[in-house]
């Protein structure tokens, strides 16, 4: 089998033992690898009810058979866990990782399971494997660990590391990779501060072999070519995600504070000028990646003139900060960007958590005496002063540092109704108004309210039935359920076509490949296939390969019914479903929550789940060759 | 580790470099069969300032050069 590096590395930080076992070609046909693979591991290595802060959870890493070679965006590595947030599967995704240099060791996996009796760090050189001692470094941030182990072991060593959050167990902590890249959502910075393990660092050199290197070469080179020829690359490159604000912002899917208004004066208070001549210095970009869309951030003057790092999505970050808890200006949004990465926090989680707090304090529902005399307001000061003591769960921080659900349900007095989520995670975008495969998706995202996996053409508006038609044929839709699929006032049925999105990008993040449009829309199921086997030599045609991605989602599925789950959690948050939001143009009212039921039927229905809970059931595990 | 050089035939802008490792990764494609950026014969140090040097088993085909896409690697005497 080339493309895989072929083994899976197991480590028990509990009686240190380390060992390797094959991934096994059964295996790898069945699940691809990276999210496929890891869903697996999963629910195999993590068993049902356990705390998820406890040794019992397992820490999976995933590298997907193409990560590692010159294929556009092939950089794409997934960390898996149940998470400490949700309770759900905990999933999150990275560019810059070791998650690459722990397959160029000879791993496409990694399972740490168990704790250690003191801080430790996880060494992979290639061959040799170490559990270090780590207390040196328990207590720095995640910028000072990344360099004390750059100066330890060398700058060829690439590193996860987590800070004060994560040991401090913030349920949403993140992992910082290589000091820029985040293993953001979910929480899996305090899975690993529960295990004691402070950093992962990871160098390889067997490198990957491909089967077919003309072919694979040939392939490379007409993706490189077609993101070479993307109309809109330099914009991606140099001002990257803030290219979705205009369109996000005015549909409604994107709202400042908590959720509760337009964020449509985003691009005003935050002009793209300023942010290409005082901000952004440059791009960074994950390995093997010709896009680039990540930004290198230089403070030319002001306040904190020559605060200088790497940023993932920098758009995001004002979009959290600058949106969801109204931050004042470039200079304060990246200050806490920068702040919020050195702690380790997930700044979406963490700016919803702050935005809840705000708002219940303004309403009156936190007093004076739960916040510890702190005046909560919309803006810079609060959001500094909560920042810190989140990270160091002092005071009133250790509340917010359980996120919004956790946080609710001990403040009571109807405090849950502000906590916008599903399945326990702050929500990505809007669910007023339109629908499109993207902001649906994020009730059936088996981690919760996230739309990283149901991305597809339906985001704009007014396709004609044939481009839902050629659409829906370069997924993987079987012809007899492309006419169900492409029906209704805009030529799709948004449930129904969520199904088939997410199998299709369930590959693509098993292949290890990225998801932003620049890149993603480059592929498609044929192109999958064709990957599939001049990476790795084995042959599997479009339909078996879209089929490991419905098996992936389906174990997701059951591992999530396993923790009790069932169809209330795919609904839209209350708040949603009761009020409306003014924007410019007018007002989006709330959605219904009989349209909601509707759409889940339908969404079921298309998935062969039952329909009273949502759950994939034996006969369709069955059916899928899933052995439970 | 092998010894570093500077190539006659290419100018390096640090600046300018992203950290997308394609030099590495068809140097290493190319001159050993595998991907494998840490036996390229150009190094790329992602520690902050992303330095850029080469080994002296570098033969200058040129590759790397053709393979990056953001201006940090250009033919000597055609850089902006
Ligand atoms: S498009 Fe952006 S996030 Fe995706 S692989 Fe390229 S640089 Fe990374
Ligand atoms: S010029 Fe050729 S040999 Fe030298 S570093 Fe570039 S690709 Fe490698
Ligand atoms: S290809 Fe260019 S931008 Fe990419 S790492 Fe090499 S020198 Fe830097």
């Amino acid at each position: 089998m080339k493309g895989y590096a072929g083994n899976i590395l197991f480590v028990n930080l509990t009686d240190g033992s380390i060992k390797r076992e094959p991934l096994e070609e059964a295996v790898a046909r069945k699940f691809i690898g990276g999210t496929g693979v890891n869903a697996l591991l999963a629910y195999r290595h993590i068993k049902a009810g356990i705390d998820p802060l406890s040794p019992d959870n397992a820490l999976i890493m995933g590298a997907g058979p193409l990560v590692g070679t010159l294929i556009p965006g092939s950089a794409r590595v997934e960390v898996t866990a149940k998470s400490p947030l949700t309770g759900v599967i905990g999933i999150s995704n990275g560019g810059n990782t070791p998650g690459i240099m722990l397959k160029y060791a000879g791993y496409d996996h990694l399972v740490v399971t168990g704790k250690a009796d003191k801080p430790v760090y996880l060494k992979i050189d290639d061959d040799r494997v170490e559990i270090c001692d780590a207390d040196h470094l328990w207590g720095k941030d995640t910028f000072e660990t990344t360099d004390a182990l750059w100066d330890e072991l060398g700058d060829n060593f690439w590193i996860s590391a987590i800070g004060v959050a994560g040991e401090s167990l913030v349920r949403y902590a993140l992992i910082l990779n290589n000091k820029h890249s985040a293993f953001s959502r979910t929480g899996l910075g305090a899975v690993m501060g529960s295990k004691n393990l402070k950093a992962i660092a990871a160098r390889g050199t067997r490198g990957i072999e491909v089967a077919d290197g003309p072919g694979f070469m040939n392939l490379t080179k007409e993706l490189l070519d077609k993101v070479a020829a993307f109309p809109l690359l330099k914009e991606w490159r140099t001002v990257g995600f803030f290219m979705a604000f205009e369109p996000y912002t005015s549909m409604g899917y994107m709202l400042g504070k908590n959720n509760t208004e337009s964020a449509e004066d985003i691009m005003e208070r935050f002009p793209i000028k300023e942010y290409l001549s005082r901000v952004r210095k440059g791009s960074t970009s994950c390995p093997g990646c010709s896009l680039g869309c990540k930004g290198r951030v230089e403070m030319q003057d002001g306040k904190y003139e020559g605060l200088r790092f790497r940023l993932s999505t920098p758009a995001v970050a004002v979009g959290a900060f600058g949106g969801l808890v109204a931050v004042e200006g470039f200079d304060e949004v990246m200050k806490c960007a920068e702040l919020s990465n050195r702690y380790g926090m997930d700044l979406d989680s963490l700016t919803a958590t702050i935005g809840f707090a705000i708002e219940l304090y303004q309403k009156g529902i936190l007093t004076d005496e739960d916040t510890g005399g702190l005046e909560l307001d919309w803006g810079t000061e609060t959001v500094r002063t909560l920042l810190d003591r989140i990270a160091q769960r002092d005071g009133f921080g250790r509340l917010l540092g359980e996120g919004v659900v956790r946080a609710a349900e001990e403040i009571g007095k109807g405090a849950d109704y502000y906590a916008v989520h599903i399945k326990g995670m702050d929500l990505g975008l809007g669910l007023r108004g339109r629908l499109s495969t993207e902001n649906f998706g994020q009730a059936t995202n088996p981690r919760g309210a996230h739309l990283d996996r149901s991305p597809s053409i339906s985001f704009m508006p007014g396709r004609k039935k044939e481009s839902y038609v050629k659409y829906c044929r370069s997924i993987g839709v079987p012809e007899d359920r492309v006419e169900a699929v492409c029906t209704g006032p805009e030529n799709f049925n948004v449930a129904r076509l969520t199904r088939w999105v997410e199998d299709y990008n369930t590959i693509l993040f098993s292949l290890g490949l990225c998801h932003r449009t620049p890149i993603s829309q480059h592929y498609n199921l044929d192109l999958f296939a064709r990957l599939y086997s001049t990476a790795t030599g084995l042959e599997m045609n479009p339909e078996e390969i879209r089929q490991a991605g419905e098996r992936a989602w389906n174990l997701s599925r059951a591992f999530n019914m396993r923790e009790g789950k069932t169809k209330t959690d795919d609904f839209f948050p209350e708040r949603l479903m009761k009020e409306s939001v003014t924007l410019r143009k007018g007002e989006i009212p709330a959605a219904d929550p009989e349209m909601v039921e509707q759409l889940l039927n339908e969404y079921y229905e298309e998935r062969g789940w039952e329909a009273d809970t949502g759950n994939p059931g034996p006969q369709k595990l069955n059916e899928l060759g899933i052995d439970t | 580790m092998a010894e570093t050089m500077v190539p006659q035939s290419i100018v390096t802008d640090p600046e300018k470099c992203a950290g997308c490792l394609s030099c590495q990764l068809i140097c290493s494609y190319t001159h050993t069969g595998r991907f494998n950026p840490l036996c390229a014969y150009i190094r790329i140090n992602l520690r902050d300032d992303y330095r850029i040097e080469f080994t002296e088993e570098c033969t200058e085909c040129g590759l790397c050069v053709e393979y990056c896409t953001y201006g940090a690697l250009q033919p000597t005497g055609e850089e902006e």
